[in-house]
């Protein structure tokens, strides 16, 4: 056995070639942040192993696309969980690599000499999300054709190439069977082979300049160096192990009590009258570029506003981290000498954190709607535009989709479907609150309790026309 | 250390002695030696070869936006309603449908509003009133005027004909 370990060596080299990143010191106690890097390679490769998987019974074609991976989840055998690994896999992944990152922002791990570590993590940062869009179209399902309508709509507000940037993406003036194949070409096999090249620079640039935890040691004497500096093989990559083990066990509970989500099939038409929404990690930005429209004093500037919140603000967020080893560069890396940035970082991921839960619980805007529940309601001015942004759409004209038309007062009073004073015996509130099933808006996010409540109030008061 | 180009040994940095150094004049300050510009000929070759690739892949991704779309028929006039817009599909070649709304106002007057919002192209619908886009909340009115919310212009406007009592629509016009 070790004359033929010996014989390869000597051909191949491999221990030759990994003996630095292998015998590189490391701390004997690390802070298991420190250990997120070994975790997104266990999640890179997760998805890597699932995704070639899954891609032996995907069929990227707008025709085929939605209903091989029906065919997955419902005929092969633990298809659901092969996909349920990718899809949780991939949603971890970008919380991990931002985590990662934010972990070596606050150690000061962008600073000198690690200024190449740190840009290639920006890099693999941006190569992640684009791996989150472009296999988000895939599945070929409602939610994922506008998520890519919309995501690829934001290119067109570039300046002078914007148009023919949605071409490219596109394949065309829509979003079609041609975006597709261009997206999964891109996902396995231009984005696998760019992330593994950054990962490996990444990786051959902490082996040559260090974590930055291993900083602190030059400030030890020979025998505290001896007794608390191992080398990464066998000690560091055991714990690395043990964190990757309880990542995995996450991953797989998460993956088999959790299904990936798959709606009705994409419509270009939408007949369903699906909302858009994106994926979670854009709600952020997401529920900036809707601001304006919900503070009355940016309505005016709305549309002057718009480019910069859809353009500017993703250029300028990369811009900052990738400028950021040239922004901060005193050598100093204790937090605590670095307040303005530590606070600065703080901010900006509490902002984070705080737009994509707005984003998530913001009511969409088809459900208009009052804030606060309105005590005295009046039908023309609170009732109408409920109705309108809600009901009308299937509830209006000469031939309602619905079969019922109640768009004017009239209308509600002669379908009996309002009771004057008694808003819990009106079919209306019943319906809305889902008392009586099928409960509406069909096939739609229920009211918010605010605006039922409102309906409700004017009832009670007799249902007046006000 | 043992020089790469002579096999001698000698003392110092790199990896030829000073003598190959010299010989390969990798030192000369001025003008250019014979290694560099041959170092700077294989850049140049791999760049072009790049560039020709690249030019082609570019034009290979880029697709003809479709213009001259056929006029499809939409049926007679009589199946819409004066004040009623009324979502039908329209075919882009080769498979591809898109929705646009055709609004009678009476007297003749048509007018087909493509049903992407022209803010981030969700599809708009019309709410009793107005046209209304579910993603930022945009709001057009009957004519495809953008009235409220980030739009920054009017639904785009479809050909529309009045044949033989028919309604025909066609492409994008403006």
């Amino acid at each position: 056995m070790e004359r033929m370990r010996a014989w390869l060596e000597d051909r191949v080299g491999i221990e030759g070639m990994t003996s630095d990143l292998m015998n590189h010191l490391v701390p004997r106690r690390l802070n298991p942040l420190d250990l997120l890097g070994e975790v997104t390679v266990f999640l890179f490769i997760n998805q890597a192993v699932t995704g070639i998987l899954l891609a032996m019974f995907y069929k990227a074609s707008a025709t085929t696309a939605y209903q091989s991976i029906q065919n997955l989840m419902h005929n092969v055998p633990l298809g659901w969980v092969i996909r349920d690994l990718h899809y949780w896999g991939a949603n971890i992944m970008v919380v991990v690599v931002f985590v990662h990152m934010l972990r070596g922002f606050y150690v000061g791990g962008y600073k000198r000499p690690r200024e190449v570590t740190w840009i290639t993590g920006v890099v693999l940062l941006i190569l992640t999300i684009l791996f989150a869009f472009t296999g988000y179209l895939l599945p070929w399902d409602q939610q994922s054709y506008w998520a890519t309508v919309v995501g690829t709509a934001m290119a067109t507000y570039t300046p002078f190439i914007g148009n023919w940037l949605q071409l490219l993406a596109r394949g065309g003036d829509y979003v079609t069977g041609t975006t597709l194949t261009r997206f999964y070409s891109v996902h396995m096999l231009v984005l696998p082979a760019l992330m593994a090249a950054f990962i490996g620079v990444h990786i051959a640039m902490v082996t040559k300049k260090d974590q930055t935890v291993v900083e602190e040691a030059k400030h030890w004497s020979p025998e505290e160096r001896r007794k608390k500096l191992v080398p990464f093989w066998p000690y560091t990559i055991t714990q690395a192990t043990i964190v990757i083990l309880i990542a995995a066990a996450a991953l797989f509970m998460i993956a088999l009590n959790f299904r990936a989500p798959l709606l009705s099939p994409a419509d270009p038409m939408n007949r369903d009258l699906y909302q858009p929404r994106p994926a979670w990690y854009f709600f952020s930005i997401y529920y900036i570029l809707e601001l304006p429209t919900r503070i009355s004093f940016l309505q005016p500037i709305d549309k002057l506003l718009d480019p910069f919140l859809i353009l500017g603000l993703p250029l300028v967020a990369f811009g900052l981290l990738f400028a950021l080893p040239w922004l901060d560069r005193r050598p100093t890396r204790q937090p605590r000498d670095r307040k303005g940035f530590i606070s600065a970082g703080a901010i900006v991921t509490a902002g984070i954190i705080i737009f994509t839960y707005l984003g998530a619980t913001a009511p969409l805007p088809g459900q208009g709607g009052p804030a606060v529940a309105v005590a005295h309601p009046s039908y023309h001015a609170d009732i109408v535009p409920i109705l309108s942004a809600n009901c009308y759409v299937c509830h209006a004209g000469a031939a309602p989709t619905s079969g019922f038309n109640f768009q004017t007062y009239k209308d509600i009073m002669a379908l009996k479907i309002v009771d004057p004073g008694h808003a819990s015996q009106s079919l209306m509130i019943q319906k809305l609150t889902g008392q009586v099933p099928p409960q509406m808006p069909l096939g739609g996010k229920p009211l918010p309790k605010a605006t039922i409540t409102t309906i409700a109030n004017w009832i009670n008061e007799g249902a007046p026309d006000n | 250390m043992q020089c790469s180009q002579c096999g001698q040994p000698f003392e110092g940095p790199g990896t030829f002695c000073e003598e190959c150094r010299a010989i390969a004049a990798l030192d000369t300050p001025a003008g250019m030696s014979r290694r560099r510009f041959l170092g700077w000929s294989a850049g140049a070759m791999t760049g072009f070869i790049g560039a020709g690739y690249l030019a082609v892949a570019l034009r290979y991704l880029t697709p003809q936006s479709a213009t001259n779309l056929a006029l499809e028929d939409k049926g007679p006039v009589t199946d819409y309603a004066v004040g009623q817009p009324k979502l039908v599909t329209y075919k882009i070649p080769p498979s591809f449908e898109t929705g646009v709304y055709i609004v009678n106002f009476g007297n003749n007057n048509f007018l087909a509003l493509g049903f992407i919002c022209t803010h981030l192209q969700c599809p708009v619908h019309w709410a009793g009133t107005d046209f209304f886009c579910p993603c930022h909340g945009s709001v057009y009115n009957i004519h495809g005027i953008n009235i409220a919310g980030p739009a920054p212009r009017p639904l785009y406007h479809h050909v529309i004909k009045i044949k033989n009592g028919h309604v025909y629509i066609g492409g994008i016009i403006a």
